[in-house]
């Protein structure tokens, strides 16, 4: 059985560059640049409505900026998103009228890692849900699933929006205990949060974006 | 890969309390009423019978192009499927075949009774599934090509006719032939072989099309 938390041999940076980006007329921020990798966590702080999710977004891969560049490197070799980056968004993707396995193994399936469905669905705290369908789970229930899929992806950057929102303390105490696994295999997390930042690992940092004054 | 896609799409739909049959319905009462405005007589509707199969499957197909990724790109499911590395080929395929089993199959198999109603001889029934069954992929795959271009923008419905209508005329026109020329010639007729080359061009454009149009609204 393979391991839940196989050890990332290869250094993996997360590079933006000069990044520009809108909603609508709106400009969020510009020239933003930022680097982390292997063992980083980075912190995103800011107010409803700054960027965070439009810079996470930007950042997985998934919205093109207006200016600048992202650039995610393997082994200091450009590669693409869809191979390094997991992305946990803030609504829950899980289907309603499936149960929180089948939801999982789907996912399992995708990304190659069927074996390690049960552990991960132990280590989040869900064994005794498995067969419910996940509209019967509560939001933070629901939450825990996403946490689940992060860790069968086996990908070495992990992008959170908001992962503790609906969580009571132990599902905290998860977060941070999977991101301390996470980053001492070798990866790298991106937390956007409104939680006050916590010092995961040795590389703990937090970029605030704020408002133009 | 594929596979999943579609074995997960088969099971949502069955969960979805009948809504995939929505299409298999609307295909049923269009045949009824056409029976009925046409009144009744079968000497009249006869000759009408393949026209109106075939303007029933595609109308019902047509129902159900809009909702192909609409839930998934609402749901974030499609950004999931992205980041996962799934390549989108493979997605849109995967959609095009599950869209087939769930929306045109059901149709297909409910034309030999709605060729009861108009009391079609036994020759033309099978030409019109014939012709139905050559046509299918084309019906699909511009179907999900459709749904992909409009993934996201509200009030698609309207406009996903707009964009099908144009390639579905061609499947019409050589569909109807076909059945026409399935008396004389039976299945080496050229319409068929027509239908044949029009389901091909769709799979080798429609495919990395609407792949095309899924990643230019996924980012």
């Amino acid at each position: 059985m393979t391991p839940l938390f196989s050890q990332m041999d290869k250094p993996i940076r997360l590079e933006v560059i000069g990044l520009t980006m809108s909603r609508g007329e709106n400009t969020l921020f510009e020239g933003l640049s930022a680097t982390v990798g292997s063992g980083d966590v980075l912190w995103i702080q800011g107010d409803n409505g700054i960027g965070k999710t439009t810079l996470l977004e930007a950042m997985a891969g998934l919205s093109r900026p207006d200016e600048g560049d992202v650039f995610w490197l393997e082994n200091e070799q450009p590669s693409l998103a869809n191979d390094l980056v997991a992305y946990q968004p803030h609504k829950s993707f899980a289907k309603a009228a499936l149960s929180a396995q089948e939801d999982l193994s789907f996912w399992a399936q995708l990304y190659g890692t069927a074996p390690n469905v049960e552990g991960a669905l132990t280590y989040v705290g869900l064994s005794d849900r498995c067969d419910v369908t996940t509209q019967n789970l509560s939001a933070g229930q629901r939450r825990r699933l996403a946490l689940a899929t992060l860790i069968i992806s086996q990908k070495p950057i992990w992008i959170m929006d908001e992962p503790s929102a609906a969580m009571d303390k132990s599902g905290e105490d998860l977060i941070d205990g999977l991101i301390c696994q996470h980053i001492d295999r070798g990866g790298i997390a991106i937390i956007a949060s409104h939680d006050s930042p916590r010092k995961l690992g040795l590389n703990t940092r937090k970029l605030t974006l704020s408002a133009a004054p | 890969m594929i596979s999943s896609i579609i074995k997960r799409d088969l099971t949502l739909a069955l969960r979805s309390g009948g809504a995939w049959l929505f299409g298999l319905f609307f295909f049923a009462v269009f045949i009824a009423l056409s029976a009925i405005a046409l009144g009744g007589s079968l000497t009249v509707m006869r000759p009408f019978a393949p026209a109106l199969i075939w303007l029933a499957v595609i109308f019902s197909a047509m129902l159900s192009f809009s909702a192909i990724f609409q839930e998934d790109y609402q749901d974030g499911n499609l950004a999931q499927l992205k980041t996962s590395g799934v390549s989108l080929v493979s997605l849109v395929s995967a959609k095009a075949i599950s869209f087939t089993l769930l929306s045109i199959l059901p149709l297909l198999l409910a034309t030999p009774f709605a060729a009861l109603v108009f009391d079609m001889p036994p020759q033309i029934i099978s030409a019109t599934i014939m012709s139905l069954l050559l046509a299918a992929p084309a019906l699909a795959v511009y179907g999900v090509l459709s749904s992909a271009i409009l993934a996201g923008r509200r009030g698609g419905g309207f406009l996903i006719v707009l964009i099908t209508t144009p390639f579905l005329i061609p499947l019409l026109i050589f569909g109807l032939e076909a059945i026409e020329s399935y008396t004389k010639s039976g299945l080496t007729a050229v319409e068929f072989r027509v239908l044949i080359g029009l389901s091909l061009i769709a799979i080798a454009v429609g495919i990395p099309a609407a792949a095309a149009a899924l990643n230019a609204n996924l980012e």
